[in-house]
């Protein structure tokens, strides 16, 4: 039989996000809703398992409300089987009560936490035959991960699909220059000859061959620019695997980099986040350029348009400078009046030129 | 440049109408709202507004004031020369936007850069000092004025209200921006050490600025205490990271003691009894093995006991007879000494005997006799070389043969015979005496009595010499002295000989010990007396060690006797130990096995002993660590070391955005004070007579001084020497010397090139004196540049002169 799997990691419930104040709520509240959203689409599926390649929760100390609603969430799963990897935002301490105890406390029969370091066979329990092959992490850094454990193909145990579940950095993929986070290698992966891999920790999605990386469901930062999505796998019985994206986020982060050289640029701008999808993105937004002093006004303009149409303006960096030659300060200033002379001598050197832009904007002011 | 013409087609409210302009003087006469103003306002639209502009922007706003109403396009043309050469522009705002000039030549530009940057060629100044000096309502100059005079700090001298009036013409104040940059610099800077890159004071996060705090260092703050945010979070992490490692590890250690205390626990009790009764069979086997050994050495050593007393006396005996040995060869020994010591003296006293008889034979010549001898010897051998020491040579022949007796000195006398004619030759020292028969000659060498008495002193020593040998019975004195020495040696001989058998008689003599030895009888012979003693030695060794063993094994068995009694006992008792040993082994046997990985039951206890205290301590170090990790945890920070990295980032960025910012605006300010500390003191001071010039023809000589304080127009001073304050001139007059300035700064930008100055109303104010002397002045000025007024007042355009300079508007179209 086939072995329909819903695949995903870092949903990092709980996260609290109080670097976005104005929207800490939503976004917060968001990471709830993809979770709910992969579990219907997993029950549309008839998905068999479900599986959380850790960080479910984004702390060991998230409230009890938010363990009860993520257990009211996956509790709605209809498949044989959630399966859960303790990451290293929510590492596991076995046998001590933490998050995990107060997790399973609350869980019906179908929640499983992969809380050990040995294989989670599912036949005799589930009627599925596949083994499960976790690496819970039990602190948040270290620098040796948990699939060393795992047993050659000669000593394990036969069923027809063997499922490696970790979580940590993967060489190649994630960036961890110091090493801290349970680091793998794509060879350490392919020695275990598994037939899939599922891994958590990376927040973008990736996949080759048989190792997935489903990536967060919902993004929740700048460094994760993507929708959020989770995997959908379908082993079939002859090895193959099968599968597919499965969008699932609701908010976008984007950091837009512009540059405008003319006010049809800054329309050209502006129109673009005038699009519906941008009404659920979070925007930074840095513009740099050069514009006419004609065109400089509008610059203002087009931070309120894009501030009016996203869901949230960030930070809008503007380094655009206005185009000021000699010519514009002769055209705009007497010859030999003190602002005449001093753009002028800020006009020379292309270093002054955010000096230039200052003083020319101080000057205005003082003018009007 | 020189403006011939302007024409409106339409232009704002006019809709179609030309002004011709001459190069001097040019008077534009009309009441208000006539469109004078349109005109100069046609003017800078022709000369500066673009046809194109962003909806909106100021120059699209601009551009919609001058649509006709009734229309949606307006057009302006301006001709003008330029050295005498003609352009034509035209500009079209509106609906129908164009740009286009002409060019000397025919040439028609189009495209607004070009144009814009011919215009830039031909006009007289820039378009800023078009606008604001040489194209500026009259208003403006008493604003300038007002300007000089509330900047205390920029105008010192006249020429500095001068260089103040050219710096501020753009209506921007020096002061203002100072005020306005010094405020950004304090927004920016205030509390940051901008030399040191730091606080002011150093002061970090730990003691910040709360007040007047700028914005580089708020950033730095932000970045600072974010970064200590970051490290505290970090340290956090970590440290629970190492306790949960912690806890795991002493749980992991915890699970596995438990698990041996658990599996282990079932076999501690038979482990306990097993320790008992393997002791109990150990100390069975042991008495058990000491059993069957004494029970083996009893008889042993009893045997041995007897070997060892029947041993005893022959080992005895032999002792005794080595002893009567010993004793016999002891005693020959002592008479083999008497025996060889009456040898020695014998053979000595033998000696002796020779010696004695040898001294007795030996002639005695005493030292003296000896050295008598040898004196007389020596005194005769004198005597004789004396005798010799002559040479006597006799020859003779004798006639016939002789018969002659020769004596030569004291030689004896030699008889010959002489042949007849034989020459013969006598030879001796002192004394040839010759006889024959018939004769004796004597011949003598020297006095003969000298002769005679060295022979008859030779004759008596010889004498005495054979004395004294005779008496001493030698031949000669060699022979005394060998014979003297053949005595002495053997006296020495015969003392040594008494000496040696003085020290072997000792304290006896020779007759007694010969009587001893004859005493001792016979000699005996007898063993070697190192032998015997050797051989006792030994002996009594054999018997002293027989002696001991003995005493042992009678010890050794009345050991024996003492612990069993008797063999009977010893060989029941160990019946009886083998007997417990097996039934031991049998309840040991029967008990539960202990763990496969342990042989000894005491090792077993003591393993089990140690994990359970370890069990103990790893619980006790596992609540310690979960209390730490609680109390840890309860000060959970509220952002994870993730979050404040990014937030670090984005604070890292925002500090050098604003560090950037900051810097412009210091780069401004250094800018600003070089330029206002610049000298330019020669080119204001030209202006500063220009200025003082125009002022006096102005008033028509009534100030000639314009004066100044430390700070500003102070006021004029009059012919006589009175100064008026400015503040006491009359409206006229500060007009008069506004317009003077506006004149004098006109010159000074025109100062290179042809063009034109556009006034309105110039003359507004004055009395009609000063009116006629400012007219002259304009007209003077006109004589030079391109000048054209604007006036309602028809009196004004009056003083201009006569009417070829006089253009007169009715009204807007008429």
């Amino acid at each position: 039989m086939p072995l329909t799997i819903l695949a995903t990691s870092d949903i990092h419930l709980g996260m609290k996000f109080t670097g976005y104040p104005e929207i800490q709520e939503e976004l917060a509240q968001a990471r709830f809703s993809a979770l709910q959203k992969l579990v219907t689409q997993a029950n549309e599926h008839d998905c068999d398992v479900f599986i959380i390649a850790g960080d479910l929760f984004d702390r060991l100390s998230v409230t009890k409300r938010d363990i009860l609603q993520a257990r009211q969430i996956l509790g709605e799963f209809q498949g044989a089987l959630v399966a859960v990897l303790p990451g290293n935002h929510d590492f596991i301490s076995p046998g001590e009560s933490d998050l995990w105890s107060r997790f399973s406390e609350s869980t019906a029969g179908n929640v499983l936490v992969l809380a050990h370091q040995n294989p989670y066979p599912l036949m005799s329990s589930l009627d599925i035959d596949a083994c499960l092959y976790p690496g819970p992490c039990t602190s948040k850094h270290s620098s040796v991960n948990t699939i060393d454990w795992i047993p050659p193909k000669t000593d394990r145990d036969s069923c027809r699909f063997h499922i490696g579940i970790a979580h940590g950095s993967l060489q190649g993929l994630s960036p961890d220059i110091q090493g801290n986070y349970f680091p793998m290698t794509p060879e350490e992966l392919r020695k275990h000859e598994l037939d899939l891999w599922l891994l958590g920790h990376t927040h973008r999605p990736w996949s080759q061959g048989n190792v997935y990386n489903p990536g967060t469901p919902e993004p929740d930062g700048f460094d994760c620019d993507h929708q959020g999505s989770a995997v959908l796998i379908q082993m079939q019985e002859n090895g193959s695997i099968e599968s597919q994206s499965v969008p699932c986020g609701t908010y976008l982060f984007e950091h837009a980099s512009e540059t405008v050289e003319s006010v049809s640029d800054i329309n050209r701008i502006a129109s673009h986040f005038r699009r519906e999808s941008y009404q659920r993105t979070i925007l930074k937004m840095t513009v740099d350029g050069r514009l006419s002093k004609t065109d400089y006004d509008a610059l203002g303009e087009l931070r309120a348009a894009v501030e009016e149409n996203v869901k949230h303006l960030y930070s809008f960096q503007s380094h655009v400078r206005e185009e000021i030659s000699s010519g514009d300060i002769d055209a705009e200033f007497t010859e030999g009046s003190f602002p005449h002379r001093l753009l002028t001598a800020l006009c020379n050197d292309p270093e002054d030129a955010e000096a230039l832009q200052t003083a020319y904007q101080l000057l205005g002011e003082i003018r009007s | 440049m020189i403006i011939q013409q302007i024409t409106l087609k339409p232009f704002a409210g006019i809709a179609n109408k030309t002004l011709q302009l001459q190069s001097g003087l040019n008077v534009i006469l009309g009441p208000n709202e006539a469109g004078k103003s349109t005109f100069f306002r046609a003017v800078q639209c022709a000369l500066f507004l673009p046809v194109k502009a962003r909806k909106n922007s100021r120059e699209w706003i601009e551009a919609q004031r001058i649509i006709p109403v009734d229309g949606d396009t307006a057009t302006v043309e301006l001709r003008f020369t330029l050295r005498d050469k003609p352009y034509v522009l035209e500009k079209s705002w509106g609906a129908f936007q164009e740009t286009k000039l002409e060019i000397p030549g025919g040439t028609v530009l189009r495209d607004p850069d070009s144009i814009d940057t011919t215009l830039g060629h031909v006009l007289p100044a820039p378009e800023a000092t078009c606008r604001s000096v040489l194209m500026a309502h009259q208003g403006g100059l008493p604003e300038t004025l007002r300007h000089i005079e509330s900047d205390g700090t920029t105008a010192g001298s006249l020429g500095d209200m001068l260089r103040s009036a050219v710096r501020e013409t753009d209506g921007i104040s020096v002061e203002a921006f100072k005020e306005k940059l010094d405020a950004e610099y304090k927004r920016y800077f205030s509390r940051w050490d901008r030399l040191h890159e730091c606080p002011e004071n150093n002061r970090g996060i730990n003691k910040p600025y709360v007040k007047d705090v700028g914005e580089v260092l708020g950033a730095y703050y932000t970045m600072e205490r974010t970064k200590a945010a970051l490290e505290q979070v970090r340290k956090y992490e970590e440290e629970r990271d190492r306790l949960v490692t912690g806890i795991a590890h002493v749980r992991a250690a915890m699970d596995e003691h438990e698990r041996f205390l658990e599996k282990n626990r079932p076999v501690l009790e038979s482990a306990r009894e097993r320790r008992t009764l393997e002791a109990e069979r150990e100390a069975q086997k042991a008495g058990l093995t000491t059993m069957q050994a004494d029970n083996e050495r009893w008889p042993v050593a009893e045997m041995e006991s007897a070997r060892i007393r029947g041993q005893l006396p022959e080992l005895e005996d032999k002792l005794e007879r080595l002893i009567g040995e010993q004793e016999t060869a002891e005693h020959s020994a002592t008479t083999a000494s008497l025996r060889e010591q009456l040898s020695k003296a014998t053979a000595v006293k033998e000696s002796l005997k020779k010696a004695e008889t040898v001294l007795r034979d030996a002639p005695c010549v005493t030292g003296d006799q000896i050295e008598s001898i040898r004196s007389l010897g020596e005194r005769v051998s004198r005597l004789e070389a004396s005798m010799k020491a002559g040479k006597l040579t006799l020859a003779f022949t004798p006639r016939r043969s002789c018969p002659v007796r020769v004596r030569r000195d004291l030689a004896e006398a030699q008889d010959s015979t002489i042949a007849a004619e034989e020459e013969s030759t006598i030879q001796a020292g002192r004394r040839i005496t010759l006889e024959t028969e018939d004769w004796s000659l004597i011949v003598t060498s020297g006095d003969p009595a000298d002769v005679e008495e060295l022979q008859a002193e030779l004759e008596r020593a010889r004498g005495e010499l054979t004395s004294l040998l005779t008496t001493c019975k030698v031949g000669s004195y060699e022979e005394a002295r060998d014979k003297a020495a053949a005595y002495a040696t053997a006296h020495q001989e015969v003392a040594s000989q008494q000496k040696t058998l003085a020290l072997i008689l000792g304290d006896t003599d020779y007759t007694k010990l010969m009587e001893r030895v004859e005493a001792l009888g016979p000699r005996s012979e007898t063993r070697p007396l190192s032998e015997i003693v050797q051989e006792r030695t030994e002996a009594v060794h054999a018997h002293k060690e027989a002696m001991r063993r003995e005493r042992e094994l009678i010890a050794e068995i009345e050991s024996l006797q003492e612990t069993y009694t008797d063999k009977m006992s010893l060989l029941l008792k160990v019946a009886e130990t083998a007997t417990r040993e097996k039934s031991l082994r049998e309840s040991i046997d029967s008990l539960a096995p202990l763990p496969p990985d342990c042989t000894d039951p005491s090792a077993f206890l003591e393993k089990f002993s140690a994990m359970e205290n370890e069990f103990r301590s790893l619980q006790q170090r596992h609540t310690e660590l979960s209390l730490k990790r609680a109390g840890l945890e309860g000060s959970e920070p509220e952002e994870s070391s993730e979050d404040l990295e990014t937030a670090l980032v984005e604070a890292n960025e925002r500090l050098r955005n604003i560090r950037r910012k900051a810097e412009a605006v210091a780069r401004i300010a250094e800018v600003s004070d070089r330029i206002l500390s610049e000298s330019d003191t020669d080119t204001f001071a030209q202006l500063e007579r220009e200025l003082v010039q125009t002022t006096t023809a102005m008033t028509r000589g009534k100030y000639e001084e314009i004066t100044m304080n430390d700070a500003f127009l102070q006021g004029v001073v009059r012919p006589d020497g009175a100064a008026v304050e400015y503040d006491l001139l009359s409206g006229g007059t500060k007009d008069a010397i506004a317009l003077a300035l506006r004149l004098t700064i006109a010159s000074y930008f025109l100062r290179s090139s042809g063009g034109f100055l556009f006034l309105d109303d110039p003359l507004v104010d004055m009395d009609p004196d000063r009116q006629a002397a400012a007219a002259k002045l304009l007209a003077s000025f006109a004589s030079k540049k391109q000048l054209i007024i604007f006036t309602c007042h028809p009196s004004h355009a009056r003083l201009f002169g006569d009417g070829e300079n006089l253009i007169v508007f009715r009204g807007p179209n008429a």
